[in-house]
């Protein structure tokens, strides 16, 4: 006996909703990492830190292991940090090369070719660069010289979601089109390291990653060379101005390099409007909370997943994904997301009709959201 | 404010084999308390009959069980009156409640499926209501769980012979209470049950932030 009840039907008038003739679909993902692993013990005994309240912050930190390119160890053993400009040439090398893996990779998935890309959004915080990396990456893989591109830098852990919003809407006006996002952050590039918190908290979070998914729309056969990933159909966005400052990644004149700043009240902030984010998303789409199958959420940190968690009145199960990649890779910034979806689809629990929702936090501070249908 | 007006009520009747038209009944339930709010009454009374699985594949197990999950973590309060015996679909039900009343004369009954009893979440929300040392006579060997007996084991609230104003009492005591806020709390519990105190501060200090947060807002 097979048993069909009624899919919710849903509305896609309301603002944020995808009005075209073609939504894009999501055809493929990649990943990648830098190659070396570190336990958080080993992070810390790298830099011989010692200071008990510091590896207090590393230990409770639900992150198991992170990819990271640390400088090489001095003649001590110990690694000194690099100077400002070697970091830049790390976050340039780094994300191309991590780059370049998560975009084949992606292409391999969706059962296409370098040469069918028309259009290249590159994501990244963890480093500034002119010419930006979609023209890097374009010299390094031999992309066609006519591929559309662009680049979304400097914001931050939430710009996955941003860059998806632009593409899907570059996509919706090409159908046939393969276009690709593709987030590479190269963190181990945006650290400072001195004895306060401040760099603690960030020293014991992120990690190396790139994640890259491509899109297609189409009326029918060009959009469906793949049966596993979700057709596109809203976003909701929600910046909070008064906690502008809550995140940043801003110049440190006393260390003489970017560090980055997270307040400590943050995940409650972004806790406390989560639920405003994804009514709106929800809203005038006829489709209720209970309807939606799958979240996928920015792994963040600790307590911004559990403030989401309960903000939304979700379970760990809805986020074994986040806190899975969370445990795996520490935050990987704008491409983590794309690494708890990949992870979603090779579950293969995902059906046809079933609804999505994506949502990354970052700086601004702000909370973006997409919903999908599978 | 949920008032009795608010109160919505569907009888669920564990004699009768499980279908898509039970399922679809307690999904119109769910659908409209998460679009209109108040309480829920569940009246559950009917244990099945002998060979009352034929027919039944898992498949439509699984929507069951899925929807009683959805059931279960409802923003509003639910409660539910047992009269009789229940088992099956009754107790399925029953089990998912945050109140629950029964008849003294009640009793609470695994049903068998050929040699064994059903083995379905019931099993699992018995064990972790009462235990499975306490829930492993009725699980192992379908020994009907008397009426004094559910409420000695924390499986019944409350023993009444007037169960549909003993139900209205339960809601209107409740009267005020946000079920969307009950809905947060009730995770907890489901989760004390089964992570560290480590694992459960995040979200127990992310519950009292929102607390704050919820009061700060109503003071302004």
């Amino acid at each position: 006996m097979t048993v069909i009840l009624d899919r919710p039907p849903v509305t896609l008038t309301g603002d944020g909703a995808l009005k075209t003739p073609y939504r894009p679909r999501i055809l493929g993902v990649g990943t990648a990492t830098s190659a070396a692993v570190y336990s958080q013990q080993e992070v810390l005994d790298a830099f011989a830190i010692t200071d008990p309240k510091i590896r207090s912050v590393f230990a409770n930190s639900a992150i198991d292991r992170r990819h990271l390119t640390l400088p090489e160890p001095g003649t001590d053993g110990v690694r000194a940090p690099e100077p400002q400009g070697d970091l830049l040439d790390k976050h340039k090398a780094m994300a191309v090369e991590m780059g370049a893996e998560a975009l084949r990779a992606c292409l391999k998935r969706a059962g296409a070719e370098l040469s069918d890309l028309r259009h290249l959004c590159c994501v990244s915080s963890t480093g500034f660069l002119t010419p930006g990396l979609s023209a890097l990456m374009i010299r390094e893989l031999g992309i066609d010289r006519h591929c559309s591109r662009s680049d979304i830098v400097g914001m931050g852990c939430n710009a996955g979601l941003n860059a998806l919003n632009v593409v899907a809407g570059w996509s919706a006006a090409h159908p046939g089109e393969l276009a690709v996002v593709l987030c590479t952050e190269a963190c181990s590039a945006a650290y400072a390291m001195d004895s306060s918190m401040r760099t603690a908290v960030v020293n014991s979070l992120f990690g190396d990653g790139a994640g890259a998914i491509a899109l297609m729309s189409g009326p029918g056969d060009e959009a469906s060379g793949t049966t596993e990933g979700p057709t596109v159909l809203k976003f909701a966005s929600c910046i909070i101005p008064e906690a502008i400052g809550a995140m940043r990644y801003d110049w440190d004149r006393e260390l003489d390099r970017f560090s980055f700043y997270l307040d400590p009240q943050i995940p409650y902030v972004v806790g406390a409007h989560a639920e405003i984010v994804v009514d709106r998303l929800l809203g005038d789409t006829g489709l209720r909370r209970s309807d939606i199958g799958h979240w996928l959420v920015h792994s963040g940190g600790k307590k911004v997943i559990d403030a989401v968690v309960v903000n939304l009145g979700l379970t760990r199960h809805d986020l074994r994904h986040t806190v899975g990649v969370l445990r795996d890779y520490g935050n990987v910034s704008s491409g983590s997301f794309l690494f708890s979806y990949e992870r979603l689809l090779d579950e293969q629990v995902t059906r046809p009709g079933d609804y999505g929702v994506l949502m990354t936090m970052g700086p601004g501070s702000t909370l973006e959201t997409a919903l999908v249908q599978w | 404010m949920s008032e009795l007006s608010d109160v919505t009520t569907l009888t669920i009747d564990g004699s009768q084999p499980l279908s898509i038209k039970a399922i679809k009944d307690v999904t119109v339930l769910c659908d409209e308390v998460e679009d209109r709010g108040g309480a829920v009454v569940l009246r559950v009374t009917g244990a099945p009959a002998p060979g009352w699985t034929a027919g039944l594949d898992v498949a439509l197990v699984t929507k069951w069980e899925r929807v009683l999950r959805r059931l279960e973590r409802l923003p509003a309060v639910t409660v539910a009156v047992a009269t009789g015996d229940s088992g099956g679909t009754a107790l399925d039900a029953f089990l998912t409640a945050d109140i629950r009343i029964a008849t003294r004369s009640s009793r609470l009954l695994l049903p068998f499926e050929g040699e064994a009893t059903w083995p379905g979440m019931a099993v699992f929300r018995l064990a972790r209501l009462a235990g499975a040392a306490r829930a492993r006579r009725a699980v192992l060997f379908g020994q009907p769980i008397q009426a004094p007996e559910a409420l000695m084991l924390g499986i019944a609230d409350e023993l009444t012979e007037t169960p549909d104003t003993a139900a209205a009492t339960a809601v209107q005591r409740l009267e005020g209470l946000s079920g969307k806020e009950i809905a947060l709390r009730r995770q907890l519990l489901f989760d004390a049950a089964t992570i560290s105190f480590e694992d459960a501060l995040g979200p127990h200090l992310a519950a009292c932030d929102r607390a704050l947060r919820r009061t700060a807002e109503e003071a302004a």
